[in-house]
């Protein structure tokens, strides 16, 4: 099905091969699992096997590659997709219709099947994918893993003898994520002749789907064998639960019967909550459980319906957001979302100066967090050049610039590999032991037990538990989240 | 294996449209946020309206960015459709007036680059911007708002001509350096001017320089009308010969008189008015039978019917300039016919 | 007015039945009488059929004035100031002329809005496509349609960032209203493009351009009667310029 030899990829414009000698068989009805640290190259192959590199996309490349019988170097990119389906990591960003009928019809329509044919593939594409309740939804009402759903859906319906899944899970909550897995496993136990390579950071999931594993690093195959796991060492590596009892330092944020919605929808019910001096409170549960609105409640981006926001013990529920961005930050989970200026310098000062601060007052602090978050080499660089973590310490620092007290995160973590996971899990332990509270939303257990001294756990705009990290395990158990237990996914 | 040589088997690419398609979006949903942006400036400047124009290269800013991203003439006009499009969807102030108006911008953009190439220069894409977004104020003009004073509306395009050229074309040419070094967009490789000789692209630019010059050449010696020449109407109906009527043209024929203006709310005292008889004017034109009245339009669509014997024998009844517009002084008529700002004079049958 | 592509908030069940496009040639017909109409009192009669046209089309009170308000505002000061701020003129002459100017621009506003509460956005692309326009064209409308609501929350996240850093602006002045934009359009226009790779190989993925044409599950049906609207709306519109 797949049969790779020398392959040698070099995109325009980098000196660096993102993809060596890379050589590889997968047989028909093989399911493999393809894993690797963030920006080892997994895309660039599955982009390769789809025939966008170099067809459609800029590169260089050598080596041979033969998929489904084909050459690639004499068979276009329309050929290779009669073949294969490849599903992209962001739902979001691969639909061109605003209706699940349309979307799952778009590929069979572009190969002028008649309608009847195409009503029956969609009928069978999305019975595959479990989306046949869905059928007439309109795609902005889709949940992410509903529309994860949808996406397989599409490439099903071309009917594909090869489907690759770039990291299909990456944005899930955890409750999808299972559903996610478990419809792969289905897809493979349905059509045995499928040929399956899937692209993902925490390879165990799918054991119940493939047996086995490529490993890229750097650009380089590296393991070809059984599942393995060598990014969750990484995790163990880390300091491990913190657990500090609660009392040991002062309050910085105190929420206190907070009620917020949007029209007739009631997002926060009755919250309460506390975040210490120095303490790591992580913020748990389904996408839609509130867990965003709090944070930004918090923050005074969202103006409650009832309840008080205390901050060091001064209520700040009437205070404007310019005022409380003294004394709380906000991080968003994309970096790109808070990068305004054209200089990183610029970038980390541009929150005072709006404040009216002087030069004098900010410039000490602002260098001191460069050199802290390693970006004094970068001043005068346009803050979009940077890499991804770099950015996200960009984010840090022109967030700390302010002094605050409190640190709020939204999602971090949210298609982060484990080696990028934890450097930031290091920064934000290095913020907090400078006497900042935090507090993180966050869907991956495994991350959040590990960084966070506290867990909440939130379900539709309630907070349920509130229980130190190395005991939030036992209480997810008693009230039935066993998705959101440590190891379990 | 290695790669070839990329054929196109579309003028613009599935990539092109896509690209084309997000920026139309983008552009449309911040057009509501430009507009408040605009609203701000007024209040920064302290104006009521106008100074808004000063924001309107953000409009055009989409066009000229997805031209030259794209690097294919077409894209900007394909953008400006889809950006009208989505504002109109969106539920724009305009209604469907803002998908001409898009059009429009988008069109100049890619008839400004055209000679540019693939890869515009920094100062065509500001030329573009500026042109672009100078449109606006015309087009408006256009559809609603014929009668405002040539003034006003210079000083308007001229704002709206810099905001294009600085937030239209500088800015579009910085954003598109940082997102193409960032990889974030990544431009097509092809070196610029590939595939065709070097002279090609001063060849056509020389040519569409010397057409536009020539164009302009003829544009303000035969057609254009500058303000200062004074205002002007149209004579036309059921004339021999409908033409432009300009004060400037009936020097001779100027009188001067005296009138007294009785409204109903409003009176002015007898006062001396120097214009031109209506009835010179229409003789100009050689009305036709069987015309019995005379129809003054003024550019809000004001208008006053007159019996045309009535004017042939009323040589009282004058149009005078009065600043950038004229003005009917009926003299011996009551105060509803005295129409102000006429921008047409119309012959016709009857009523 | 803020509505979604592809919203449409009317449900009368005769306008729905015309095919997007029929619907589409008769509001660039009602905009061009509009322009063309001179005499207030038409264009009341005018502004009075719009009305009716969304009474028929059963838009709720509720939501064409939430929609129109604003429009609305303006109307009325477009309407005092040529009434109060005019001098020299009759007061009659004053009202007819603020009246026609606010009325030409709501019978506009009104007769757009009438369309899009009973058009989705989606079924124009595909009505376009299915009467000929070329489907890779149809589908750029289709994708920008599509991305609006996502740019929305996308825009609106980046508002919030900003505000989180306060940054706004209290006393705006010209420097800070330019940085305003630019900390917003740049921000938003990268995330706009970090999508267009992952769409195109969506959809080449799924074979869009392999073939000048392709099949629709979905038809747009165009009736008889569509033709006679049509015929009707373009009549009415070249009229204009003799009748008016």
């Amino acid at each position: 099905m797949i049969d790779i030899s020398g392959l040698n990829v070099r995109y325009y414009g980098s000196s660096e091969l993102t993809l060596r000698d890379v050589a590889l068989q997968v047989g028909p009805g093989e399911s493999v699992l393809v894993t690797g640290p963030s920006g080892c190259g997994k895309s660039t192959l599955a982009l390769c096997v789809a025939g966008f590199i170099p067809h459609a996309i800029g590169a260089e490349v050598t080596g041979s590659i033969r998929v489904c019988g084909l050459e690639q170097r004499e068979s276009s990119v329309y050929r290779i997709a009669q073949h294969v389906g490849l599903v992209q990591q962001d739902p979001e960003g691969q639909f061109c219709t605003m209706r699940v009928e349309d979307e799952v019809a778009f590929g069979p329509e572009n190969l002028l099947c008649p309608p009847s044919v195409v009503t029956s593939r969609v009928n069978r594409a999305l019975s595959m994918a479990g989306a046949s309740h869905l059928r007439d939804r309109k795609l902005t009402e889709l949940s992410g893993g509903e529309k994860q759903k949808v996406a397989f859906a599409a490439a099903l319906a071309m009917q594909p003898e090869l489907l690759i899944l770039d990291e299909p899970t990456a944005h899930l909550d955890p409750g999808a994520t299972r559903e996610i897995i478990e419809l792969v496993a289905r897809m493979r136990q349905t059509d045995a002749d499928l040929t399956l390579l899937i692209l993902e950071h925490k390879p165990w999931r799918f054991r119940d789907a493939a047996h086995r594993m490529i490993r890229i690093s750097q650009g380089a195959l590296s393991y070809d064998g059984p599942i393995a796991d060598f990014e969750t060492e990484m995790l163990h590596r880390l300091p491990g639960k913190r657990g500090r009892q609660p009392g040991s330092a002062g309050r910085v944020l105190e929420v206190k019967g907070l009620w917020q919605g949007y029209g007739d929808r009631t997002v926060l019910r009755d919250v309460d909550l506390e975040v210490r001096r120095g303490e790591i409170v992580g913020l748990m549960g389904d996408n839609g459980s509130g867990k965003t609105t709090l944070l930004h409640a918090v923050m005074g981006l969202l103006k409650p319906s009832a309840g008080r926001i205390l901050h060091e013990g001064v209520d700040i529920t009437g205070m404007p957001v310019s005022d409380r961005a003294r004394r709380i930050g906000l991080i968003f989970q994309n970096p790109n979302h808070q990068l305004f200026t054209d200089r990183v310098w610029e970038e980390v000062v541009i929150g005072p100066r709006s404040r009216g601060e002087t030069e004098d007052e900010y410039r000490p602090r602002a260098k001191a967090l460069i050199d802290r978050f390693e970006l004094s080499d970068y001043c005068r660089t346009h803050p979009f050049l940077l890499s991804f973590g770099q950015k996200r310490r960009l984010n840090l620092a022109s967030v700390m610039v302010s002094n605050p007290s409190v640190l709020l995160l939204d999602e971090p973590f949210a298609g982060q590999d484990i080696a990028r996971a934890c450097d930031l899990i290091h920064m934000l332990d290095e913020v907090a032991a400078g006497g900042v509270g935090i507090l993180i939303v966050g869907h991956d257990p495994d991350l959040m037990i590990r960084c966070c001294d506290r867990i909440l756990f939130m379900r539709e705009g309630e907070i349920l538990i509130d229980a130190a990290a190395q005991n939030v395990a036992a209480e997810l158990e008693r009230m039935g989240e066993d998705d959101y237990i440590p190891g379990r996914l | 294996m290695s790669a070839g040589p990329k054929r196109r088997a579309y003028y613009f690419s599935t990539r092109d449209l896509v690209l084309i398609a997000v920026v139309s979006a983008a552009g449309g949903v911040l057009s509501t946020y430009v507009g408040y942006l605009g609203s701000l400036m007024n209040k920064a400047v302290g104006v009521p309206f106008g100074a808004g124009q000063w924001m309107a290269g953000l409009h055009v800013f989409w066009f000229v960015f997805a031209r030259a991203a794209v690097g294919r003439t077409g894209a900007a006009t394909l953008a400006g459709v889809l950006k009208g499009l989505v504002e109109m969807f969106a539920g724009s102030t305009h209604g469907l007036p803002i998908v001409l108006v898009s059009l429009v911008e988008g069109l100049l953009v890619d008839a400004v680059l055209l000679p540019a190439g693939k890869r515009p220069s920094l100062g065509s894409m500001c030329l573009a911007g500026g042109v672009s977004s100078a449109s606006n104020v015309l087009v408006f003009q256009a559809l609603y708002f014929s009668g405002v004073s040539v003034g006003y509306v210079g000083l308007m395009t001229a704002f709206a001509f810099v905001s294009g050229a600085i937030l239209g074309g500088y800015f579009a040419r910085g954003v598109l350096d940082v997102v193409s070094s960032a990889r974030v967009l990544n431009l097509d490789e092809e070196p610029e001017g590939a595939g065709r000789a070097p002279s090609f692209r001063v060849i056509s630019t020389l040519v569409l320089a010397v057409l536009l010059a020539g164009g302009a050449v003829f544009y303000y010696t035969q057609v254009f009308e500058p303000f200062w020449t004074g205002p002007t109407c149209r004579v036309e109906g059921m004339v021999e010969r409908s033409y432009e009527y300009r004060p400037i043209d009936f020097e001779d024929d100027s009188v001067t008189v005296t009138a007294e203006l009785q409204g109903a709310v409003t009176y002015v005292p007898p006062t001396d008015y120097t214009g031109v008889p209506v009835a010179s004017i229409l003789e100009r034109a050689h009305v036709q039978e069987p015309a019995e009245k005379v129809r003054i339009v003024a550019s809000d669509g004001y208008y006053a019917i007159f019996d045309l014997d009535d004017l042939a024998d009323r040589p009282e009844v004058i149009l005078v300039q009065d600043k950038d517009t004229l003005r009917l002084v009926a003299a011996g008529y009551e105060g509803a016919y005295w129409v102000r700002m006429v921008s047409r004079i119309v012959v016709c049958a009857d009523d | 007015m803020t509505t979604f592509p592809g919203d449409s908030s009317g449900s009368l069940a005769a306008p729905a039945t015309l095919n997007p496009i029929t619907k589409l040639i008769l509001l660039v017909s009602a905009c061009v009488v509009a322009l063309r109409i001179e005499d207030p009192l038409h264009a009341l009669a005018f502004f009075g059929f719009v009305i009716f046209g969304h009474v028929l089309a059963q838009v709720k009170p509720a939501i064409l004035w939430r929609r129109t308000r604003g429009i609305l505002i303006f109307s009325l000061i477009l309407f005092a100031s040529q009434v109060l701020l005019v001098k020299g003129v009759a007061w009659e002459v004053r009202v007819a002329n603020g009246a026609l100017m606010s009325l030409r621009f709501l019978n506009i506003v009104l007769s757009s809005h009438l369309f899009v509460s009973l058009t989705g956005a989606e079924d124009l692309a595909y009505a376009l496509m299915q009467a000929g326009l070329p489907y890779r064209y149809g589908f750029a409308l289709l994708t920008t349609m599509r991305f609006v609501p996502y740019f929305r929350m996308e825009a609106n996240t980046v508002l919030k960032a900003q505000m989180a850093r306060g940054m706004g602006v209290d006393r705006p002045t010209p420097k800070g209203i330019w940085l305003m934009a630019r900390h917003t359009i740049i921000p938003v226009t990268v995330t706009a493009l970090s999508k267009v790779d992952s769409l195109a190989v969506s959809m080449e993925g799924r074979c869009f351009g392999l073939y000048p044409d392709r099949t629709y599950r979905r038809r747009i049906l165009f009736h008889w009667w569509d033709g006679a609207v049509i015929g009707v709306g373009i009549v009415v519109a070249i009229a204009s310029f003799y009748l008016l």
